[in-house]
């Protein structure tokens, strides 16, 4: 649950500093750091889901999150739901094939350094 | 299993990067364009967010309040001109950014850069006229100091600072659709902006059918088809008279064709703007209009003068409006509307003085048939027997991704540019080209004090296109002027001339004593709506007019049938669904369907009767609710089908209409020859014709509509409006809304339902300025602001909102503002 909660900080405040970019970089990092837990790529891509719907969470506040979704969603010819589920889906996989990649990454360099 | 597990994973996070970094086909690339912290969901964010409290602008002499009251309309107060015209950069491009970008494109001939190929025709049409070398060779004919240049370059200081600073939450979403970046604004781009209005205000149309009409029915035919001179005159300089003139005299009959006519008619068609060549054959073409009336105090109820304003224009979502006040404390005091990149208010007020314009329509444009020393890339052209040097300029359409998509040569006279028609080099000579102090009109009148003073403003500046600029004052004048630059030609300008001889060339302009105006009228108030803006019995130059006259009609009974007018009745008048063509025309229905069953006997006798008493109970109002206009237009329609058959081609298609005031003069002539349908074997004169035209528009209306006076025959079924949003999106236009008004009234719906007053206003000048306004739209272009589109319903119900003039930002409470922004200077 840390794990999960450390990652999904992580990836929420590297995206506000880089753009979709910081949450690649986010989980390739975790899944180096993390890779001798099991399930570590789901962790991490269940944290992109996590650190982007509270990103869009805070779109919300003002107000005007519905009706420009009513709109995305009209140019783009999908319904609001798809849309969103698109949204959060794009991050975690993202988040988790960057995660498995870190992963084999940290084993590698673990690895190497075993040998060493 | 890891090895598979990995290569999984190296082919989904491969192609997630692909996406996310690359736009594929129409879509934007996914990663930029989903992510929530920046992307477009952040656009939720923008739209409700406070605005920041401070920006840096370059340039600004001292710091620039700007409050925004709670109708988003920023008061903007600034210690100089200068900065006043910074600010108003800043704060349009905060609500307007995509739509700064879209106008300079379509105005200087980029737009395949988004629309790639398919945009190619619209982008030839800009630079074949010359508008990009215009307005870039403008602040070197003006020069750096010119009031013009400075303006555009304070104006172009705002957005830029506004660009510099914009928070990436703010990145309008069209932007983010197309995957591009908003590129810095140019002093240029303003100017290319008033270029591309001359254009959208260009006439030349009536040219054209009377030409194209020539090749078909002779030239004696075509040119009382399609006359200078409306056959109903009401004009906008008063005449002395209390009521319209109409012109009563039988047409002469279809001649034999004109084949000299094709020429000018290639000429008009290479030049004439793909949208009026397109609708060419649309019904309500000619509805489009603008109105605008001023009272004195003698005929107001308040004792003060009044002035009322709808342009009519194309409409867009976000509106081709900004309203906006801006003060200069002892300079400048101008609340009114804006186009998003003018450096000033166009249509607007101070405190002395209010002020709207209405398209004159002068006949501006002159074409040359040229002699050239080589056909193909020609260097010379001959002028009294010598050559003169042309200029050339390589014209390249790049593609969205910077590809070449074409290349041309423009060459230019010192006419103007040149088009090849039917294998000749025809030249143009237009007004807008040589024009560009437009801008400083609006300054220098935006500080005037009395109508007078305002008038004579716009004249030193304003040279095209001519506009019939109404003002009114606080002391109680009210004066009209079609203002802009008449030239005197040694011909009517309505064939190609010879350009091998100067003495064709404009020799000079009118003088000012010649143009159409009035100040303070006997009969107590103006008003133009389009029409003639003199009576051409008194003035032997032509200045534009060929639109219908029955808005102008309508508006001149309103005003003279009512002594003590109210702010209000200025607000109903502007939607009044009254119409001076039903009133002129549904006489003659009901007429000719009771003496044809006084003398036919035939099978639609009853259908006949049926439809003239429908006819007969309508009010020829054009409410939403009304179930009787539908029958008389399309009544008027099929008769007006059945009249002209005599322009249609051979394959049956009418390419040009005589005006609905043509066909009003045709009624006098019960037995002309333009009555008879010559596809029937029986010769119609106009009872047979109307009568018929009733009977086939009842049953084609009960065939399409159901049993009469249900539902179905609605008015609202049938006239619906559309504001499309500037890319076309469906999501994000106001499409089939139902509004009042329709052919000939006050208030028409035009060209698909996508053109029509695009503002409104009415002001009352008395100890204390107070206006009321709205626009179909709203102040913000983010599709996510309640700013987006809130005064659309007011706009469709005919309601104006009250406006707040404020001298000092603390005028404004706290419930009347809803944000604010202090730009500073740069650092």
């Amino acid at each position: 649950m840390v794990s999960l909660l450390a990652t999904a900080v992580g990836i929420a405040a590297l995206t506000w500093l880089f753009g979709w970019w910081g949450l690649v970089i986010a989980a390739l990092v975790a899944g180096m750091v993390l890779h001798r837990r099991g399930g570590t790529a789901w962790v991490v891509a269940l944290a992109a889901v996590v650190a982007w719907g509270a990103l869009l969470a805070a779109d919300t506040l003002g107000g005007r999150f519905p009706s420009l979704a009513t709109s995305i969603a009209g140019v783009l010819r999908v319904p609001v739901v798809a849309l969103l589920i698109v949204t959060l889906l794009f991050g975690a996989l993202l988040a988790w094939s960057a995660a498995v990649v870190g992963g084999e990454i940290g084993r590698f360099a673990r690895a190497k350094r075993q040998s060493a | 299993m890891r090895v598979f597990r990995l290569v999984g994973a190296v082919l989904v996070l491969g192609a997630g990067l692909f996406v996310g970094a690359r736009p594929i086909g129409p879509a934007p690339a996914l990663g930029a364009f989903l992510e929530p912290a920046h992307g477009v969901w952040s656009l939720a964010r923008a739209a409700s967010s406070a605005v920041a409290p401070d920006a840096r602008v370059a340039g600004l002499s001292a710091p620039v309040e700007v409050v925004y009251d709670e109708r988003a309309v920023p008061h903007i107060f600034a210690s100089t001109e200068d900065d006043a015209y910074r600010a108003l950069g800043y704060v349009v491009a905060r609500d307007r950014l995509f739509q700064l970008y879209a106008q300079t494109l379509a105005a200087s001939g980029r737009l395949t850069e988004i629309g790639g190929a398919p945009a190619l025709s619209l982008d030839r049409e800009m630079r074949h006229l010359g508008l990009p070398r215009a307005a870039e060779a403008l602040p070197a004919r003006l020069g750096d100091t010119s009031l013009t240049v400075r303006a555009a370059k304070a104006y172009a200081d705002g957005v830029n600072a506004y660009l510099a600073a914009m928070p990436a939450a703010e990145l309008p979403f069209e932007f983010r659709l197309l995957g591009r970046r908003p590129p810095k604004w140019e002093p240029v781009d303003t100017h290319l902006l008033l270029g591309r209005m001359g254009w959208t205000l260009a006439n030349i149309a009536n040219e054209r059918n009377r030409t194209s009409a020539a090749a078909k029915i002779g030239v004696a035919a075509a040119d009382a088809l399609f006359p200078d001179d409306s056959p109903i005159i009401e004009p906008i300089q008063p005449n002395g008279q209390s009521a319209p003139r109409f012109d009563t005299s039988p047409l002469p009959p279809p001649g034999t064709p004109d084949s000299a006519s094709r020429l000018l008619g290639a000429a008009t068609d290479a030049w004439l703007p793909l949208r009026q060549l397109a609708r060419a054959d649309d019904e309500d073409a000619p509805w489009k209009a603008s109105n605008n009336w001023a009272v004195m105090p003698s005929r107001s109820a308040t004792g003060h003068a009044l002035l009322a304003g709808d342009p009519h224009l194309d409409l867009t979502l976000p509106s081709i409006w900004y309203e906006v006040h801006l003060v200069v404390p002892g300079k400048l005091d101008v609340y009114g509307a804006t186009i998003p990149g003018a450096p000033a208010v166009v249509l607007g007020f101070n405190r002395d003085v209010a002020w709207t314009f209405t398209n004159t329509g002068a006949d501006v444009m002159d074409f040359y048939v040229e002699q050239v020393d080589d056909d193909q890339h020609p260097t010379r052209h001959r002028v009294d027997g010598a050559w003169r040097p042309i200029e050339s300029r390589v014209e390249v359409y790049r593609g969205p991704k910077g590809e070449t998509i074409a290349v041309d040569t423009v060459y230019y006279t010192y006419r103007g540019p040149m088009q090849r028609v039917r294998d000749r080099w025809l030249s143009l000579r237009w007004t807008v080209l040589d024009a560009g102090r437009e801008v400083a009109g609006f300054i220098d009148g935006a500080r005037s004090r009395t109508a007078a003073e305002f008038e004579d403003a716009m004249a030193r500046s304003f040279r095209a296109p001519a506009q019939n600029m109404l003002a009114a004052d606080r002391g109680g004048h009210i004066a009209i002027r079609s203002t802009g630059r008449y030239p005197i030609r040694a011909h009517n300008g309505s064939v190609p001339l010879d350009g091998t001889s100067s003495a064709n060339d404009w020799t000079g302009d009118l003088p000012l004593a010649k143009w159409p105006q009035a100040f303070d009228p006997a009969q107590g108030f103006l008003a133009s709506a389009n029409q003639q803006p003199v009576d051409p019995r008194a003035v032997d130059y032509w200045f534009g007019g060929d639109y219908d006259p029955w808005r102008a009609l309508r508006i001149n009974a309103l005003l003279r049938a009512d002594s003590s007018v109210t702010v209000d009745d200025m607000r109903r008048f502007q939607t009044d669904p009254g119409s001076a063509r039903a009133d002129f025309y549904v006489p003659y229905f009901l007429n000719a369907a009771v003496r044809v069953a006084e003398r036919d006997s035939g099978p639609n006798r009853a259908v006949l009767a049926q439809a003239g008493r429908l006819l007969n109970r309508w009010d020829r109002r054009y409410t939403m609710s009304n179930t009787g206009a539908v029958l008389f237009e399309a009544a008027l329609r099929e008769a007006a089908l059945r009249t002209w058959d005599e322009l249609a081609t051979e394959s049956g298609v009418r390419r040009v209409t005589p005006a609905s005031a043509v066909f009003a003069r045709l009624m006098h002539d019960s037995a002309s020859k333009w009555w008879d349908d010559r596809s029937t074997p029986q010769v119609e004169d106009r009872d047979a014709i109307l009568a018929s035209s009733l009977v086939s528009a009842f049953l084609a209306t009960r065939q399409r509509y159901g049993m009469p006076g249900g539902s179905g025959w609605l008015w609202s079924n049938v006239h619906r409006v559309n504001i499309p949003h500037l890319l076309r999106l469906p999501a994000l236009s106001g499409v089939g809304l139902s509004i009042d008004g329709g052919p000939g009234t006050l208030s028409p719906i035009a060209i698909g339902g996508a053109n029509g007053p695009s503002w409104r206003m009415v002001v009352e000048l008395g100890p204390t300025v107070h206006a009321w306004t709205t626009y179909p739209g709203g102040q913000s272009g983010n599709p996510a602001s309640s700013r987006y589109r809130d005064r659309i319903p007011q706009w469709l119900a005919g309601a104006l909102e009250a406006v707040h003039v404020p001298v000092r930002p603390g005028d404004l409470s706290a419930a009347q503002r809803s944000g604010s922004v202090t730009l500073r200077p740069r650092r």
